[in-house]
């Protein structure tokens, strides 16, 4: 009951403090009718502040998260490690409406947001068609500033299903990663991976797996 | 679109109860193999026919009662039911108890352990023969409440309890399962699935539904056992706000909240078994990257996010956790074909060594680690189907548990180590199937319509 959860957390909240001077937060994950209690509002790092680690490597870190500082993470090549938008779609701030707003092109926007076929196993598109299609998809969004858009990594049943959940987000990033190295702005691209959970074909044929290991786009126009 | 995704929801929810009735015989296929490396011998029990005086109970009650404790004593992976045969009977109900408790008698059988039970009006109780001590275990009076659905657990128990009074060890009978029950309901512009998180007992019975998103979830991960909280908690991922991110629920309300405020997909969760860090995939830093956060283990309050493994073109997935939470395994394809690798789950701001495990197999996947740290189980393709393979930490040896047809994937373990359940895709149809490392029969615990799969096995 409501009133017994909150007396019960008042005396837990007090003996924490008392024991371990934890924060006001504390109590909240685990409870069921409370809110998540999470770093931004008690402003935690694991090591301390500066997020120096334990022999004194300073790592550099975004203020989402403690990043690795592998000199070869930073590559500025479509493999770039291109930080995501800053609100997720549908969030306060955003400005955006969530991903049931993005939507399939139509009339002209349609021959520009073609679906793109990767090869088996691969994240990377290859051939003219594909290259020169990235191409088209740049220059459009750089020429409208309104245009936000979803990229959908899919892939085929082949693979093992959790990695086809990773696999998907790879291919949605390496194409997020060509547009922005060619000029978009990274605020209008968001990725989302649906691995083999959405397949556009149900066969078992090779014929089927080709047209799945895909990258959709939706739009929203501002 | 989420009203209507809603009564879609609503409307699989009528069509998938008739699934939940199938209950309690879970049938084994002959068509999975299990190859068995390092097989324990079964010990022979003798459960005699169950004793009943009741007015109000029916034989069909009582029969489901004998159902569930022989399957908890053929599957544990320790015992193995000897045949009920009309002499055996004799002696069991025999008028002298000192007749019946005579050890020689059962060892000239071959029998080590005899069980003799009887329910009268409402409640249960179980003797235990030990044939090689002549020791007597009673479980007295267990209460009944008539409802099947209810006293599954109780026998559930009692199999534990057996297991424990013979083995010193409790057994996994009173354990859950949960999944991700996904139904197809294609629309004329190409398909579309609603997947919820379903639990069930180990052996498949008592299934309910625990979320209500009416989206698309997936890879649900029972917490370890929460001193306040019990079993009670789960992660799982929702697409329910369009990219797919991390929440915790209660198995009780089964709603979820956010857990991991990272922007962009957040994917394949795992915890320490100390519930102090979690791991999963996120490409917030632009690359299918593996993080890991720590958590307080008592409050669930989550520290700062830190990017513990990234590699260059490369895609990461899958975390398990080592017992002690200090080091994780998880596959990557940066060394080319799909491979599992083990680092330590401390971050030391640049990338850590990954010594790879898995040198047999090209592609490997969804390792999980057992509880006393001993073995990985993993899917490996072999000769072109996926099958569960096991990791053996002490020889470094890699061994094929599984054969025959039916893509087998996401391995779980059950408590003690020894009991795995995985889903098994043949076509389109997934379906959940459990195994342990001391016998040959796959038994699948689920089917009818809609895919099964993702299975997370609970602690004690």
């Amino acid at each position: 009951m409501k009133t017994n959860y909150t007396l019960f957390s008042i005396i837990s909240s007090i003996a924490c403090l008392l024991m371990t001077g934890c924060d006001k937060n504390s109590g909240t994950v685990w409870d069921d009718d409370k809110t998540s209690g999470n770093y931004k509002g008690s402003a935690r790092a694991l090591w301390g502040n500066d997020g120096a680690g334990p022999d004194g490597l300073l790592a550099p870190s975004s203020d989402d998260f403690l990043a690795l500082n592998d000199d070869d993470l930073r590559t500025a090549f479509s493999d770039g490690a291109i930080p995501q938008p800053k609100h997720d779609p549908g969030e306060a701030g955003s400005g955006l409406p969530g991903i049931e707003g993005f939507l399939r092109a139509k009339g002209l926007e349609a021959s520009i947001f073609k679906t793109l076929y990767f090869n088996t196993d691969d994240h990377i598109l290859r051939g003219q068609e594909s290259l020169a299609a990235l191409d088209a998809i740049a220059d459009y969004l750089k020429s409208h500033s309104n245009v936000y858009i979803f990229i959908e990594g899919h892939c085929d049943e082949r693979a093992p299903e959790q990695y086809n959940l990773s696999l998907g987000a790879r291919r949605a990033n390496y194409v997020r990663s060509t547009l922005v190295e060619k000029g978009v702005d990274l605020e209008k691209i968001h990725t989302v991976s649906y691995g083999k959970e959405r397949p556009a074909e149900y066969g078992h044929s090779a014929d089927a797996w080709s047209k799945n290991r895909r990258a959709e786009f939706k739009i929203y126009k501002k | 679109m989420l009203g209507q995704l809603r009564q879609i929801a609503a409307t699989l929810c009528t069509l998938l109860i008739p699934v939940a009735t199938f209950a309690a015989d879970a049938s084994s296929t002959q068509e999975i193999r299990v190859q068995l490396s390092t097989a324990s011998a079964l010990q022979p029990v003798y459960l005699g026919y169950l004793q009943v005086q009741s007015a109000s109970l029916s034989a069909h009650y009582t029969d489901q009662l004998d159902a569930i404790l022989q399957h908890n004593l053929n599957y544990n992976g320790a015992t193995k039911l000897s045949p009920r045969a009309p002499e055996k009977e004799k002696i069991l109900n025999a008028r002298d108890s000192a007749m019946t408790f005579h050890p020689a008698t059962w060892k000239q059988m071959g029998i080590p352990y005899v069980l003799r039970w009887q329910v009268k009006e409402h409640a249960l109780s179980l003797a235990l023969f030990n044939t090689q001590n002549g020791e007597i275990k009673n479980f007295n009076e267990l209460p009944l409440s008539g409802d099947i659905h209810q006293d599954r657990r109780q026998i559930h128990k009692l199999a534990d309890a057996i297991h424990k009074a013979i083995f010193g060890t409790e057994g996994i009978a009173n354990t859950r399962i949960l999944f991700s029950y996904q139904a197809s309901n294609p629309k004329p512009d190409g398909g579309d699935w609603i997947s919820e998180i379903w639990e069930c007992d180990w052996d498949g019975a008592n299934l309910r539904q625990v979320t209500n998103e009416g989206s698309y979830t997936v890879t649900p991960v029972l917490l370890p056992r929460h001193p306040r909280y019990g079993n009670d908690r789960f992660l799982y991922v929702s697409y329910k706000n369009g990219q797919p991110k991390i929440f915790i629920a209660s198995l009780k309300e089964g709603k979820g909240k956010r857990l991991v405020d990272l922007r962009g997909n957040q994917l394949l969760p795992a915890i320490s078994p100390q519930r102090d860090k979690i791991a999963f995939i996120c490409d917030a830093g632009g690359r299918t990257d593996l993080f890991m956060q720590p958590l307080h283990p008592d409050t669930g309050d989550a520290g700062k996010p830190i990017q513990l493994y990234s590699y260059p073109r490369s895609t990461q997935a899958s975390p398990t956790f080592s017992p002690d939470g200090s080091k994780i395994a998880f596959v990557s394809d940066k060394d080319g074909g799909m491979r599992i690798f083990l680092i330590p789950a401390t971050p030391m701001g640049k990338r850590a060594n990954a010594s790879m495990l898995t040198k047999k197999n090209r592609e490997n996947s969804c390792p999980a680690w057992s509880p006393d740290g001993t073995k990985l189980a993993y899917s490996a393709k072999t000769s072109g189907i996926r099958q569960i393979w096991i990791y053996d930490f002490a020889t470094g040896e890699e061994w094929q548990l599984t054969s025959g047809p039916g893509n087998k994937e996401n391995p779980s373990w059950g408590p003690d180590s020894k009991h795995i359940i995985f889903n098994s895709t043949d076509g389109s149809a997934s379906e959940l199937y459990v195994v342990n490392l001391n016998q040959p029969e796959a038994i699948k615990i689920t089917r009818g319509p809609g895919k099964k799969h993702y299975p997370t096995w609970g602690t004690r």
